[in-house]
């Protein structure tokens, strides 16, 4: 019974894994410049839960052509959550912000971070699970090997080994983790193209106004209402303005 | 009549001729009285001769015949015409039906259609002061009249009608006058929008010559010849010229003194004059075969490329001369597209053009210098560089390529020169193409990281590590147990021993019974000072006896007891032997177990 349950649940992580998308028809259609039919075409395929970074990337190609700026920026960032390096999502990301009517400073990391984050990057969230288990199990098997051992020199070099497999299992969790907490960082879009943010969950107060395109941090929620920051100011704002980068 | 017997000689070979056709076709078919106008024949694709223009009865022949011809290949399918016209001017009004003109093609006689004019009473401003419209003149007497259309006009023609976009026309500008005194006090040429016009030098000759037309002797003077390049296509129309001319004219007196030894009075009269429109069909260059490196160059040219030198520093200057030579619209060349190294920084060309306009067209050359510097050392290849032009008279596209040049450039130059922004700012236009495979593989938002499965793995070697540690413990303790218990009950096991070798001797199996006994003790001290059976010997036997605070004594006794038994085993002995040994080992270990405590 058990092992049943086993492979039913393995084949069904496999089955959705390695589902295909076929992008054909609508590359056809932007290729011969109908971007409409193209963006549909994509959109759908997003709306039935497609998930892939070549989808999102094309759809906001396919977005910007038709002049949706907003949308093209929203999958932009889904794309580049699921690929972080690709350089012409970076590429294009930054060009449809230079058509935005909001200025907002891009985080960039320079430096130590900067070498951390191009090393995180070399791996997908899993890859770095796995490389954490595997320098775990080899720690174990050290200080295992140091416990049983009777001979007093190969123990001391496995007690060095314990702690020289140890700390890589540590930091490759910790860049795992990294880049888990990016991939579900609850940020939005301002899909609207004119969006007051209030001072309350009411309309009292309007402190300032975003425009579309705009990348916010959601902070917390309430109802219809959303408390979210942009850059050093924040405020409130009704969710429907939005569109959550978190692939679903 | 006029006959033109050699009309179509040419054009034998036409692939595919269509519509043929002969039409007569009129500038107005309202005139006044003495206004010019032009009536012309057209002949289409058709091989004509022996044309017969009809009496112009009613009118006077102006000007002509004159005759156009004009081909056309669009497609491979040929189309030719021929035009001949007259300039006629009515003499006299009311409706005047011009009779139809006649070719002979094949062996079959072709009639144009008629024509009927409108000829109205009054006289047109433009046409020379007539004094008296209604006094009709006579023809015997010239100088009498006043001067018409016919005596004094200016012509404007054109040696094609049809022609290229970018294709060279001669256009000239011709007074006719059959007095010989004329001066030019005034000459408007109009503006001609579309197209770029450029008069030939030195062939103004306004000195009269003598031609002969329409069988009358005329002073004919060049005013102006011109080459006209159309530069879009469509039709395009050369306005007419206007001029004021002052005539000096014989005018008899009816003095016949002055007359006849003066010839008559001199009289001045001023002639506006205009020239009838030029219309031409210009025809779009062709899009077939269109080379990638034309820039509406039409014509036929050369070019040549070269480099002032291969070999440079880095930084120094290398200038690329491209000249073209040749005839057609050369000021309106643009320079050939190159692709340099982007480590060279380009400078804009300097252009410098030399031509000539003469009567058969423009000639001359343009040349093309461009300035490059290298910024970064190396070897480069660029080119080769392309120039193309459409020439007109073959109809088709040449294409002129240089050779490729490669430039040496010695020394690297410092990174930060080399800040040449241009190409970013060009690609930077339009967002990166869209990732075309077919198909894409879905990825899971589900990950291993932070499932349960890791968490698993992740406790898993605690886990391991800590079992390990208690079945140790476990095992050790389980082992010491095993052992006290073993000590503790080693007395009782000797003496239940002891009893069964009692046995033995009892009857009398002397050898199995020194063994047995031999056991006994050893098996006694085994388990109670925990000596493992590979380890005893005497020496292992005597150190722990006195580690375990037995006397020397007890010591000794206890190895020359096992020495005893074990060598009666191999030498038996008496019963009265076997039963000493027995009390003596009953007593060793009655005293052990009084003095050791464990």
């Amino acid at each position: 019974m058990k092992k049943q349950l086993f492979i039913f649940v393995f084949f069904f992580y496999y089955s959705t894994t390695f589902a295909t998308i076929q992008l054909r028809p609508a590359n056809e259609a932007y290729s011969k410049g109908q971007f409409d039919e193209a963006l549909a075409l994509y959109q759908q395929l997003a709306n039935e839960g497609q998930v892939s970074w070549v989808l999102y990337y094309n759809l906001a190609n396919a977005a910007f052509k038709t002049g949706n700026y907003a949308l093209a920026v929203l999958n932009y960032e889904r794309a580049a959550r699921l690929n972080p390096t690709h350089p012409d999502i970076r590429y294009n990301l930054s060009l449809v912000r230079n058509q935005l009517p909001d200025k907002q400073t891009v985080l960039t990391y320079t430096g130590v971070t900067g070498f951390l984050f191009y090393l995180r990057n070399l791996l997908t969230i899993d890859q770095w699970a796995w490389l954490s288990i595997m320098f775990l199990f080899m720690s174990f098997v050290s200080f295992l090997l140091t416990y049983l051992l009777h001979s007093f020199t190969l123990k001391k070099i496995l007690f060095v080994l314990v702690p020289f497999w140890f700390f890589p299992a540590i930091s490759s969790a910790l860049l795992a983790q990294w880049y888990y907490v990016d991939f579900y960082k609850n940020e939005a879009i301002v899909m609207n193209t004119e969006v007051p943010v209030f001072s309350s969950p009411d309309k009292s107060v309007v402190l300032f106004v975003l425009h579309y395109g705009t990348k916010i941090n959601i902070q917390k929620e309430k109802n219809e209402w959303l408390n979210i920051s942009f850059e050093d100011k924040s405020g409130w704002i009704e969710a429907t303005h939005l569109a959550r980068i978190s692939v679903p | 009549m006029i006959s033109i017997s050699l009309l179509m000689l040419l054009m034998a070979t036409a692939s595919r001729i269509v519509a043929q056709s002969f039409s007569c076709v009129v500038s107005k078919q309202e005139v006044a009285v003495g206004e010019r106008f032009k009536i012309s024949y057209r002949i289409e694709n058709m091989q004509a001769r022996d044309f017969r223009a009809p009496d112009f009865d009613g009118f006077s022949v102006v000007g002509g015949p004159m005759q156009s011809q004009n081909m056309t290949v669009v497609n491979g399918a040929m189309s030719q015409s021929t035009e001949i016209s007259y300039y006629l001017s009515a003499q006299r009004a009311g409706k005047i039906t011009i009779q139809p003109a006649s070719i002979v093609s094949g062996n079959r006689t072709v009639k144009s259609n008629s024509v009927e004019i409108d000829v109205g009473g009054t006289t047109m401003s433009n046409t020379p002061n007539t004094t008296s419209p209604s006094t009709q003149p006579t023809q015997s007497s010239n100088q009498q009249q006043t001067p018409t259309s016919r005596d004094i006009y200016i012509s404007a023609s054109a040696n094609r009608q049809s022609v290229f976009e970018g294709e060279q026309v001669q256009l000239t500008i011709q007074l006719y006058s059959i007095f010989n005194s004329v001066s030019l006090e005034e000459i408007k040429y109009p503006e001609l929008k579309g197209g770029w016009v450029q008069d030939v030098e030195d062939a103004v000759d306004t000195r009269f010559r003598q031609e002969v037309v329409n069988g009358k002797r005329i002073n004919v003077a060049t005013l102006r010849k011109s080459i006209l390049i159309p530069q879009r296509s469509g039709s395009l129309i050369f306005d007419a010229v206007t001029a004021k001319v002052l005539v000096q004219r014989v005018v008899k007196t009816g003095n016949m003194w002055e007359d006849f030894f003066y010839g008559g009075q001199v009289k001045d009269e001023r002639i506006n004059l205009s020239s009838p429109k030029i219309s031409f069909k210009v025809l779009p260059l062709p899009e077939d075969n269109k080379p990638l490196s034309f820039r509406n160059a039409v014509g036929k040219y050369t070019m040549q490329a070269e480099l002032d030198k291969s070999e440079v520093e880095a930084n120094d200057a290398i200038s690329l001369k491209i000249s073209i030579v040749g005839d057609g619209n050369l000021m309106l060349l643009d320079k050939p597209v190159i692709d340099f190294p982007s480590s060279f920084e380009v400078f804009d060309p300097q252009v410098s053009d030399k031509y000539k306009v003469t009567s058969t067209g423009v000639t001359g050359k343009k040349i093309f210098e461009i300035l490059m510097v290298p910024r970064v050392g190396g070897s480069y290849s660029f080119g080769p560089v392309k120039f193309s032009f459409f020439d007109p008279k073959q109809k088709k596209y040449v294409e002129l390529v240089s050779d490729t040049f490669h430039i040496q450039v010695k020394g690297v130059a410092a990174t930060n020169q080399i800040s040449s922004g241009n190409d970013v700012l060009m690609t930077g236009s339009d967002i990166r193409y869209i990732d075309d495979r077919p198909l894409a593989k879905n990825q899971s938002t589900r990950f291993f990281f932070r499932s349960l499965l890791y968490f698993l793995f992740g406790v898993i070697p605690f886990i391991l590590i800590l079992m390990t540690f208690v079945f140790r413990k476990v095992l050790f303790m389980r082992q010491t147990d095993w052992e006290s218990i073993r000590t503790r009950k080693a007395n009782k096991v000797a003496v239940m021993r002891l009893k069964k070798t009692r046995k033995l001797l009892d009857e009398n199996k002397l050898d199995l019974y020194f063994e047995e006994i031999n056991k006994v003790l050893l098996t006694y001290l085994s388990d109670k000072f925990r000596i493992s059976f590979a380890e005893m010997n005497r020496d292992v036997i005597y150190d722990k006896l006195i580690q375990n605070t037995l006397s020397h004594e007890i010591s000794i006794r206890v190895i020359q007891v096992i020495d005893a038994s074990e060598f009666a085993r191999f030498a038996p002995s008496s019963i009265h032997a076997g039963t000493g040994l027995y009390d003596e080992v009953e007593n060793l270990i009655s005293s052990i177990e009084k003095n050791v405590n464990l």
